[in-house]
């Protein structure tokens, strides 16, 4: 599983659609990551983890530069939760009102509160914490798919730290209220 | 060391990144101030929280069911498009450059076959495909020569005679459409048309028939004919390998080829020419 993704771009794209399968298992726990802290619950990361994989493959020939299909995976990977998103209103409005929004759906993740509190991190901090901790990537591997200084990272993830904690931090203190109401 | 310094630098320390002398740095300071340590130890928490959840998130594999999506997806795309199906001839006689004439080599190809094997099993019988064929009424082929040229072709085809109707050839520097009433050769280096006031056929093979042709001529001479099941890498499904071979016939060398037949329309995916 050594090889680059590019490398098994292009045996895809030559009509290897089984080497598609070390591009999922690079990136899935990655997207998962994201996915779940967007949709609430493990079972619609799943499916919507999935479906982004499946775009991917069927429009890897429009990826321009192969280096870059992590990033690139984690946008169809947004437009995939914006959809889900969006059906889920319409499936919520169109039963009876809900009796709360918060509640994410039956099945939460193990962490839930880490993966939204990561889920709301601006997009650059979230690469690094998504490769760093959810794609088995070391400091310096994360500098080389990113293309910076390993003090960069560093520095970032010193920052993604402070910005996780805060969340984590605003998460507990909406439950307490919650629970005093 | 003072406290902005250490703050810094935590991330890194916990990463196990730091420099010997800069870690030292570090815990001598973490050792004296107890609002670091502190902060040492909620970055801790947070990284093995991350780390764990990394770890349940792992376990779960969409490998498998990622693929067979992919295989579901395809399939439904071949199928749409070409409302029949698409024949892919990955290996065609060498020599051979103009698609026409390579489709003509399906045709010599075929003569030198000769097969026929009647055991069958249930599963699969050569005459659904010899069926499932009859009902074409058109075909999409990519053809590679064994110079790697490449092609590509459109055939219309009338169902209840299996001749051509029209067809769409496309091979590099040249392209042709024909019609029943002209076909057009657009020669694209030279930028040049030339029209002929008939149709000319794409190939003496009946498209849709070759098949069954194929294994009438098989009956002819006294080769061989085998079929097994096979998962297909490629297209990440079961299909069938009808595997034809017939000995040297005169001055025809032996020949061998194998298509490869979609299992559930029983329609050939490929034809490659072995020998
Ligand atoms: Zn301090």
């Amino acid at each position: 599983m050594s090889q680059t993704d590019k490398y098994y771009i292009e045996r895809c794209l030559d009509g290897h659609s089984d080497d598609f399968r070390y591009l999922v298992r690079r990136y899935q726990t990655v997207l998962l990551a994201q996915l779940t802290g967007q949709l609430g619950s493990k079972d619609k990361a799943d499916e919507a983890a999935q479906e982004s994989f499946v775009r991917a493959y069927f429009n890897l020939e429009k990826l321009k530069k192969p280096d870059s299909f992590f990033s690139w995976l984690l946008g169809i990977a947004k437009r995939v939760t914006k959809e889900h998103q969006r059906n889920e209103q319409r499936h919520r409005r169109e039963i009876v009102r809900s009796f709360s929004e918060k509640v994410p759906g039956p099945e939460l993740s193990q962490d839930y509160a880490l993966e939204r509190a990561i889920a709301e991190l601006p997009d650059s901090y979230r690469k690094l914490i998504l490769l760093r901790y959810y794609g088995g990537y070391s400091c310096s591997q994360v500098a080389e798919q990113l293309d910076i200084p390993l003090g960069t990272v560093t520095k970032k993830l010193s920052r993604a730290y402070a910005v996780l904690r805060k969340s984590l931090r605003q998460q507990k203190r909406d439950e307490n209220c919650e629970v005093q109401k | 060391m003072n406290c902005a310094e250490c703050k810094e630098h935590l991330v890194a320390y916990i990463e196990g990144l730091l420099a010997e002398s800069q870690k030292q740095a570090i815990e001598l300071h973490l050792k004296s101030c107890p609002p670091c340590r502190a902060e040492a130890a909620a970055i801790t928490t947070l990284y093995n929280r991350m780390t764990t959840n990394g770890k349940v998130l792992a376990q779960t594999d969409l490998e498998d069911k990622v693929l067979s999506r992919i295989v579901r997806e395809q399939n439904l795309r071949l199928r749409k498009a070409d409302n029949h199906f698409q024949l892919w001839r990955k290996i065609m006689n060498s020599k051979i450059t103009k698609l026409a004439t390579a489709a003509a080599i399906i045709v010599i190809a075929v003569l030198s076959i000769t097969f026929l094997d009647k055991s069958v099993t249930p599963a699969y019988a050569i005459e659904q495909t010899i069926e499932a064929m009859r009902s074409i009424n058109s075909i999409h082929a990519y053809c590679t020569d064994w110079d790697n040229s490449q092609g590509e072709v459109w055939v219309q085809i009338d169902p209840n005679t299996g001749q051509e109707e029209y067809y769409y050839a496309d091979q590099g520097n040249l392209l042709i459409v024909a019609t029943p009433q002209a076909t057009y050769y657009y020669y694209k280096d030279k930028n040049l048309v030339r029209i002929r006031n008939e149709y000319v056929p794409a190939s003496e093979v009946r498209f849709s028939r070759f098949f069954e042709d194929l294994v009438r001529w098989v009956q002819q001479y006294n080769g061989q004919l085998r079929f097994y099941f096979q998962f297909d890498e490629e297209l990440q499904q079961e299909v069938i390998m009808v595997y034809g071979s017939i000995p040297t016939q005169g001055d025809m060398k032996e020949k061998e080829f194998i298509f490869r037949v979609d299992s559930q329309t029983k329609l050939p995916i490929s034809l490659e020419m072995l020998k």
